[in-house]
């Protein structure tokens, strides 16, 4: 928890640098992978300050970005469930399951 | 309180003692995304059903027994469960020799790919369909990489865990997986929101 208010505080530092001075935003070398990982919200908070910064003003990352997100989003059209009967099967075994348990405890 | 508000692990452990509806509310808050991604491996309505059954009775018997040990991580802990019943039945159909780690990126192309009406039930519209076809399209580690991080919701690090790759490894199938996506919609037409 220490750490993350370290980080919280780090970021919000940086912001305000940036702003309060207009200072050009830090880039970094950012690769597709990290991309990924921020789209999959698998960064950390201030990895996920610096690549939102970094997604302003770089056209390039901001392509892939893109690209990614679109095949995300068209990979949410699918979502299937499973039939009631597996559901009541499922649920029916467990009551079973618990029963037993119960009568030979 | 209500028990949307509680935490898998509170459930678990609510379960674990005795409360059967803790277990309700477990599986239908997970239920779609294991579904979704054990059908998206088999492809097959019959067998999906089977092997959700199958996964929950063995999360259901493993829990039962107190062998429990994922503190906060019971989605992909069934996950797992599910994956690992999926590889055992290609294996005892001998559909396949291997499963991801295979160089032959055919490898789902060996099933036939039924689009019989118990499916099509299922299929609400044209880019729903095109979609499950997509992803049908790619190579099989990258197929099965999207279906872990992306219906599953496994972490990059776990799935890297799972299928015996680096992460990198990992990061980079799913990165060629999206890439290849794209490049099939933009091939196919399909319309993206």
């Amino acid at each position: 928890m220490l750490g993350n208010n370290v980080k919280l505080g780090s970021v919000l530092l940086i912001y305000f640098l940036t702003n309060k001075f207009n200072l050009v935003p830090m880039q970094g070398n950012f690769t597709q992978n990290d991309l990924l990982k921020y789209l999959y919200a698998e960064t950390d908070i201030v990895d996920a300050f610096m690549i939102e910064q970094a997604l302003s003003s770089n056209y390039e990352l901001k392509e892939d970005y893109t690209l990614f997100n679109n095949s995300k989003e068209l990979l949410n059209e699918v979502k299937l469930s499973p039939s009631k009967a597996t559901m009541d099967f499922i649920f029916a075994y467990s009551k079973k399951s618990l029963n037993f348990e119960q009568q030979n405890y | 309180m209500s028990q949307k508000l509680i935490s898998d692990t509170a459930l678990v452990k609510q379960y674990m003692a005795g409360e059967n509806n803790a277990l309700s509310e477990l599986i239908s808050r997970h239920r779609d995304k294991v579904y979704t991604s054990i059908y998206m491996f088999v492809k097959e309505d019959a067998l999906a059903e089977d092997i959700f059954q199958d996964t929950f009775i063995k999360v259901i018997d493993t829990l039962r027994k107190g062998k429990y040990y994922e503190d906060g991580k019971f989605l992909p802990w069934v996950m797992r469960i599910a994956y690992n019943l999926c590889i055992d039945h290609y294996r005892k159909v001998k559909r396949t020799p291997n499963f991801a780690n295979s160089e032959d990126f055919d490898i789902f192309n060996v099933l036939k790919y039924n689009e019989d009406n118990a499916e099509e039930k299922m299929i609400k519209n044209q880019t729903y369909a095109k979609v499950r076809a997509l992803i049908d399209e790619l190579p099989a580690e990258q197929k099965e990489v999207v279906i872990l991080r992306h219906y599953a919701e496994m972490s990059f690090k776990e799935i890297s865990k799972l299928t015996d790759v680096s992460i990198n490894t990992a990061l980079g199938r799913m990165r060629y997986a999206l890439i290849n996506m794209r490049k099939l919609i933009v091939d196919n037409a399909i319309p993206v929101r």
